[in-house]
């Protein structure tokens, strides 16, 4: 025998144990399956902070181009419009193509294709519906001991009265089939963009560098290429809408056709109308038409994406309707952060505000009456449909009936008023269930 | 081919490892999100804001509805529940009682509720009136309406119908408006006051005086069926309790008896009558029968027993006793037997009256110098002084036991009586009109 034999390694051995191999097998999937897991989300992993990154697109347009855009736009009302107009070429000032660190985000519209929604449109006429704060109208005049004596209305006869014979009762008036639905048809916004708008462009580079010592300057200054189109050209708007109290300087500047994006933060709009959070209409003593414009505010040129090339539909009780790009009632949303133990307790309040617990309280054994009202909501925080009543699931007796009706009204007026609920955590809110829970509250 | 092998199931293996952390993990699309749950535990008092529009009304029937239409809102206002909003403020009519209302036009206003009417003046000179109620919020109607025929001159009468209508729709609970009250209509110097036994509607019209002062007369009861009165009269000398047939069948001194009788009170189907007889010193409460007149005596002993009233069901009966040494409350058995005491607070405590919905009991109570009209639950608990002043005495319940009326005296040479009302939570405290000064009143049941 050779030594070269001798020193070969030995012969490998046939395979794996069969269990072992088994083993070895199922343990590798279930790695490569919670690895999968992780990678693509699930509740063990999912992360309550975390925001998606959000790129806006900008067109680069001229500052003449722009010009012309502003030029032709319609003229809100406000007076303080010129306040957001952009510099004019030459101007030491931000170029408005460019989103400025501290310039209001309006700006950074006027740049955005019409496909992108504006973010401030949405939820802008909803806050700058009537100044009229819808006041607890029904704070009641404390009730006043009159000591007055008053004379009764009809004069006094020294015989003995007949006993009444009564009012005869008839049949219950006959009512039609109700031909309309509760709610006023919605109104369009008549304002379609005859052509389609041309498709979104994104910026293929960034701004020209300008000097570096103010990063903020820098990342304001933009230079203008020439050749990019219009976000938003004024023709291809085929009405022209004025708003008496609503339009703002957003709508003088941003393309009338751009679109709300989804989702946006509603920084912008606090910063723009910080008094009319209420959307509600006029308070029971001012019944002029003021309040009128409020619940029926004609066409947006907000809501009206010419790019969608489709009207917006607007329904007349809803100032703020959602835009047509906040359609999500019925749709997952994203649930974004938790809602802050002080938002939550907003909405509790402007509940509460509405609810006429002496009503239900005044009941006979009122403790049993809990009652549960689910509401649905759009994007700006309003209802969408009608109150819906979970529990009690029917109407036992009259005690319930009351207690029903008023937990109704008090979720159906503070949900048609709309709650102050961020978007981004929309998911979460979007459908509230309101327990009215008389045994818990103050005793009467 | 070995080496494939397990490289094979190893990827089945993790294939189905990833279906089955996916169908673990992933939502299932279209799956309804868990909705927020918040807890409302703590209102407002706040009257309710209803619209109530004019009447559509023919021509002939156009002053009646007028008229209607105040009465309606007088009667809601009234009770303190409600806040019937100016009609200045509406933005448009109501329509016609068949038709659906634009219900935008009354959110936007805030009215909760909108009353519709419609009246019209028939061939033979009726008033006929159509009525219906609509949850404005929840764009429903809140009934079936309300339809009624009378004579003109009851025009009023049919404006409490309706209120009674829309506060048992938005309480739940039957109104109260269309009923009557009688009372001691006062008038003169305090020393030397004529009394007259007086009847009107709740809120103060149709005033009828039922004696003519010439003898002194205290605390007319309506029986329960509104039909007819019983009250004390010194007509003869003595007090005497007095019936008295409202529909025309004159009047007639109740029994016999020797010494006074007082305190007359109607069992609950109108069969009888509780008062209180003196005998001598002694004091009982004795049941007259109205068909016999024959007589039960319920209570015995020494003390002053008085100030009788049923149980709305009729099985007991509360009353004012001073067997504890000053008077105080005690409930008995409709038939006699062992009272049991209801009443242990200090002071005295007396005119004791049952709910018609059977939970509470209000009375009279004196204390520190001063009176209250107060309410407590029919075991004694839960006492509550609604009312305080140099003197208030004399409640009497509301129809649907919702509100006291009860009269308070001023003090001084020249103080005089008035009626007061307040709800037996205390609330909403205001005069009831009468043209002088009034005691002792007496609340109707629901007309018919």
């Amino acid at each position: 025998m050779s030594p070269r034999r001798a020193l070969r390694p030995p012969a490998r051995p046939e395979g794996p144990d069969p269990e072992e191999k088994r083993g070895l097998m199922v343990s590798a999937g279930a790695h490569v399956a919670v690895v999968l897991v992780a990678i693509f989300g699930g509740p063990l992993f999912k992360g309550d902070e975390a925001q998606a990154v959000r790129i806006a697109d900008v067109d680069l347009i001229t500052s003449s181009e722009f010009d012309a855009m502003v030029s032709q736009a319609p003229q809100g009302p406000r007076g303080d419009v010129a306040s957001l107009v952009p510099p004019r070429p030459g101007e030491d000032r931000p170029a408005p193509e460019a989103p400025a660190a501290d310039t209001p985000p309006q700006r950074a519209e006027a740049q955005r294709s019409e496909t992108a929604p504006a973010p401030t449109r949405p939820p802008e006429p909803q806050e700058t519906a009537p100044a009229q704060t819808a006041a607890p109208a029904s704070r009641p005049e404390a009730p006043r001991a009159n000591d007055a004596p008053v004379a009764p209305p009809k004069g006094v006869t020294a015989s003995s009265p007949p006993l009444p014979a009564g009012p005869e009762r008839l049949d219950a008036p006959q009512r039609d089939a109700p031909a309309t639905p509760d709610a006023a048809p919605p109104r369009d916004l008549d304002r379609v963009a005859p052509t389609p708008a041309p498709p979104k462009q994104t910026i293929a580079e960034a701004d020209t560098p300008t000097p570096a010592t103010r990063p903020a300057e820098q990342q304001a200054q933009t230079p203008p290429p020439p050749q990019q189109p219009a976000a938003a050209p004024q023709e291809a708007t085929t009405q022209i809408v004025t708003e008496a109290d609503e339009t703002s300087e957003q709508d003088t500047l941003a393309p009338v056709a751009s679109a709300p994006p989804r989702g946006r933060p509603e920084a912008p709009d606090r910063s723009r109308a910080p008094e009319p959070e209420t959307q509600t209409a006029a308070a029971d003593p001012q019944p002029a038409p003021a309040a009128k414009p409020d619940p029926k505010p004609a066409a947006k040129p907000d809501p009206a994406p010419a790019s969608a090339a489709k009207p917006d539909p607007k329904p007349a009780q809803q100032s703020a309707a959602a835009p047509s790009g906040s359609t999500g009632a019925t749709t997952n949303a994203p649930e974004g952060p938790r809602l802050t133990s002080g938002q939550v307790n907003g909405v509790r309040l402007g509940v509460q505000k509405y609810w006429r617990m002496d009503r239900v309280t005044n009941l006979p054994n009122y403790e049993e009456l809990v009652v549960v009202i689910q509401v649905t909501l759009d994007q700006s925080g309003k209802m969408v449909g009608k109150p819906k009543v979970v529990q009690p699931s029917g109407v036992p007796d009259a005690r319930w009936r009351v207690a029903i009706q008023v937990a109704e009204i008090a979720a159906a007026r503070a949900a048609t008023e709309g709650f102050q609920l961020p978007r981004e955590s929309y998911g979460r809110w979007k459908t509230i269930e309101f327990k009215f829970n008389p045994g818990q509250g103050v005793q009467m | 081919m070995t080496a494939r092998r397990p490289l094979r199931s190893l990827l089945a293996v993790s294939l189905a490892a990833l279906a089955a952390a996916g169908a673990l993990f992933a939502p299932a699309p279209g799956a309804a999100q868990e909705p927020l749950r918040i807890e409302i535990t703590e209102g407002v008092i706040e009257p309710m804001p209803i619209a109530i529009p004019a009447f559509a009304a023919d021509g002939g029937s156009s002053a009646y509805a007028a008229e209607i239409r105040q009465v309606v809102v007088d009667d809601l206002a009234g009770s303190g529940l409600f806040r019937v909003i100016d009609q200045s403020a509406y933005l448009a009519g109501a329509g016609s009682v068949d038709q659906r209302p634009d219900f935008e036009n009354w959110r936007v206003i805030n009215a909760e509720a909108l009353g519709v009417s419609e009246s019209a003046l028939t061939d033979d000179g009726r008033l006929q009136v159509r009525f219906q109620l609509w949850d404005v919020f929840g764009a429903k109607p809140l009934g079936d309406g309300l339809g009624l025929r009378a004579a003109p001159g009851d025009a009023r009468r049919i404006g409490h119908k309706i209120a009674d209508a829309i506060h048992l729709a938005l309480t739940g609970e039957p109104g109260y408006f269309d009923s009557r009250v009688a009372f001691v209509a006062e008038s003169g110097p305090k020393g030397a006051r004529q009394k007259r036994i007086a009847i009107m509607d709740q809120d103060g019209a149709n005033l009828r005086y039922m004696t003519d002062g010439g003898s002194l007369v205290l605390s007319p009861q309506f029986s329960p069926a509104g039909d007819s009165l019983v009250y004390i009269s010194w007509g003869t000398g003595a007090p005497k309790v007095v019936y008295q047939d409202l529909r025309g069948g004159g009047s007639e001194v109740l029994g016999s008896f020797p010494s006074m009788s007082f305190s007359p009170k109607f069992s609950p189907d109108g069969g009888s009558v509780l008062m209180s007889l003196t005998d001598g010193a002694n004091t009982d409460i004795y049941s007259m029968s109205l068909a016999s007149r024959q007589v039960s005596r319920l209570t015995s002993g020494p003390a002053i027993e008085t100030s009788p009233d049923y149980s709305p069901d009729g099985s007991q009966i509360v009353f004012e006793s001073d067997a504890g040494g000053n008077p105080q409350l005690y409930v008995m058995s409709a038939g006699g037997g062992a009272p049991r005491r209801i009443s242990f607070g200090e002071g005295a405590y007396g005119t004791p009256v049952w709910s018609p919905r059977g939970d509470l009991i209000a009375f009279t109570k004196q204390l520190g110098g001063r009176f209250h009209v107060g309410v407590m639950r029919t075991d004694g608990s839960n006492e509550r002084l609604l009312t305080a002043s140099f003197l208030d005495e004399g409640p009497t319940w509301s129809p649907n036991g919702r509100v006291l009326m009860f009269f308070r005296e001023s003090p001084g040479a020249d103080g005089a009586p008035q009626l007061w009302r307040v709800d037996a939570n205390g609330r909403n405290l205001r005069r009831a009109p009468t043209p002088g000064a009034a005691s002792d009143p007496s609340w109707s049941p629901l007309l018919p």
